[in-house]
């Protein structure tokens, strides 16, 4: 019989390959994942509502389909943790707020019905930044979710609990929302695979909005091909979701095997190394070094209106956010935490007229990087700048630039939400104090398979993803 | 953003709903004003081959 610990390692992949070989009961594979969630306790701030009844009834049902030799769906029998906007029928769902703690609501989100008709697992609703308005992590209401590679350090945001517990072993892949970097960033931080898909890919019905132009849904993984399992459950049309545009159809898992002979991958010139710890840039050309001798070329590109990036992310994500959270942050602004409701506020002083100025530019700089793949495949850059900042730091200096660790750590995932493109984080190595590195993929749109394509080949050549934290 | 005093704006953040504490009030002005100043470098991007409907409607940037 396997080990708690040897199940909770696994990939998805792994998980579903020792099902159906029979090596290892559904049941078996759940009670593995929730026990270690035991084993954690509620300091580490993984979950904020777990789920064991549930995750055990779905367990007996993929093993009765075994047992009766029914066809399986690609994940049955693999646990799965939720992010806490997500819904999911008859769970809370609190949004990492005060506020709507009581919530609960009567249907699943479209990706979470996905993930549960594909055979899925629930272990529970993981902890997330108030209303996913944050990339470090905080949450004052449900703590911070515990970075195992380094519990004084930030697990970051938003997808905080998810990707704190696919690194720490209480479930091997798990949901996250992407506004700004919110997939991404834990997933740098936690030494995880994380993809932000194209905008319109994944439903984001059942999803409590922040900024409803910028907004994703997607999944953080332990690799490339357990992320591309993860997009052929999730992407397609859902009338639920007024902005659903599931592009041509993708074979994600079957152009894993593609590899990068012959790719062209563009690393910007401008904007992308003005604040960049040098342990991450050095992982980046080491990373970039792989991909060349797994045959793809490396080439700069240059696209001067990426110095927008900021502005643009802050005045459409901050007038947005208030327009979903004002009411709520004026008749309860005393119940959110303190730096969520300004940031929500300050929403309320952009002009309409200045947002929809930062819309059509928006436009203008979706064109100026959409014009960089005309002459390469992919855009490579590195994830995040820094390896994950303390958890007491609210400014930090990167080779003598101070900036607010924020502002860090949103810089770089935050291209590919404006643009809307799809963008992978992978690790790429670990800094001096063993704290993972992570490099960022980015194709044109609806070419996510093509993405995790190229992941899939880093990872064949790397073994940084493998990693498991201590 | 004009530089306002703490009165001024609580007028300004009255007027838009937001009635809030002194000390509150005081971290809020600070907050918008940084926030303002950071958006001002929009204003010298060129957008005239963005018709507004496709920033805003069913055009290409929806």
């Amino acid at each position: 019989m396997a080990s708690v610990s040897d199940l909770t390692q696994e990939t998805v992949a792994g998980l579903a390959s020792r099902l159906r070989a029979r090596e290892v009961s559904a049941v078996e594979v759940a009670g593995a994942f929730l026990s270690r969630a035991d084993a954690l306790g509620p300091d580490a701030h993984i979950f904020i509502t777990r789920t064991p009844e549930l995750a055990l009834e779905a367990a007996r049902a993929t093993d009765a389909r075994i047992g009766a030799g029914k066809p399986l769906g690609l994940l049955d029998g693999v646990p799965f943790g939720i992010k806490d906007i997500m819904w999911l029928a008859g769970v809370r769902c609190t949004s990492g707020s005060e506020i709507e703690a009581g919530f609960v609501p009567d249907r699943h989100a479209g990706a979470v019905s996905r993930f549960l008709d594909a055979g899925a697992v629930p272990v529970g609703k993981t902890n997330t930044v108030e209303f996913a308005f944050d990339p470090t992590g905080r949450n004052a209401h449900y703590g911070m979710a515990r970075n195992p590679w380094g519990p004084g350090h930030l697990p970051g945001g938003s997808s905080s609990g998810t990707g704190a517990g696919v690194a720490s072993g209480a479930m091997p892949i798990g949901f996250g929302t992407d506004t700004g970097g919110s997939i991404r960033i834990p997933s740098a931080l936690c030494g995880l695979t994380g993809l932000k898909p194209t905008f319109g890919l994944v439903s984001r019905a059942g999803v409590t909005p922040l900024s409803h132009s910028l907004d994703t849904i997607g999944p953080l993984a332990r690799s490339a091909e357990d992320a591309a399992i993860a997009m052929s459950v999730l992407a397609g049309h859902d009338p639920a979701d007024p902005a659903s545009r599931p592009g041509p159809a993708q074979d994600y898992l079957g152009a894993l095997a593609g590899g990068v002979r012959g790719l062209r991958i563009g690393v910007p010139r401008e904007y992308v190394w003005e604040v960049m710890d040098p342990q991450v840039a050095a992982a980046f050309q080491t990373a970039m070094e792989v991909f060349r001798e797994l045959g793809a070329q490396v080439q700069e590109v240059s696209i001067p209106q990426l110095a927008w990036t900021g502005p643009l992310a802050v005045a459409i994500t901050t007038a947005e956010a208030a327009m979903v959270h004002g009411p709520n942050v004026r008749a309860q602004g005393e119940r959110f935490d303190q730096a969520v409701r300004r940031r929500v506020e300050s929403g309320m002083f952009i002009s309409a007229e200045r947002y929809a100025h930062a819309q059509r530019a928006r436009v203008a700089y979706t064109r100026a990087v959409n014009a960089a793949f005309a002459g390469v495949d992919l855009l490579a850059t590195p994830t995040v700048p820094v390896p994950s900042p303390d958890q007491g730091n609210e400014t930090m200096t990167v080779e003598g630039v101070e900036v607010p660790v924020r502002e860090a750590l949103l810089r770089l995932t935050r291209i590919f939400n404006i643009s809307r493109l799809p963008a992978l984080a992978l690790p790429s190595g670990f800094a001096e104090n063993g704290l993972p590195l992570s490099v960022q993929l980015a194709g044109p749109a609806y070419a996510d398979a093509l993405v995790l394509r190229a992941g899939h080949a880093f990872q064949q050549a790397t073994d940084w993803h493998a990693r498991r934290a201590p | 953003m004009p530089e306002l005093d703490n009165d001024a704006f609580a007028a300004w953040a009255a007027a838009l709903g937001i009635n809030a504490s002194r000390e509150h009030l005081e971290v809020l002005r600070r907050e918008v004003g940084a926030t303002l100043a950071r958006l001002e470098p929009l204003d010298d991007i060129t957008v005239d081959d963005v018709p507004l409907e496709y920033a805003l409607g069913t055009g290409e940037g929806a």
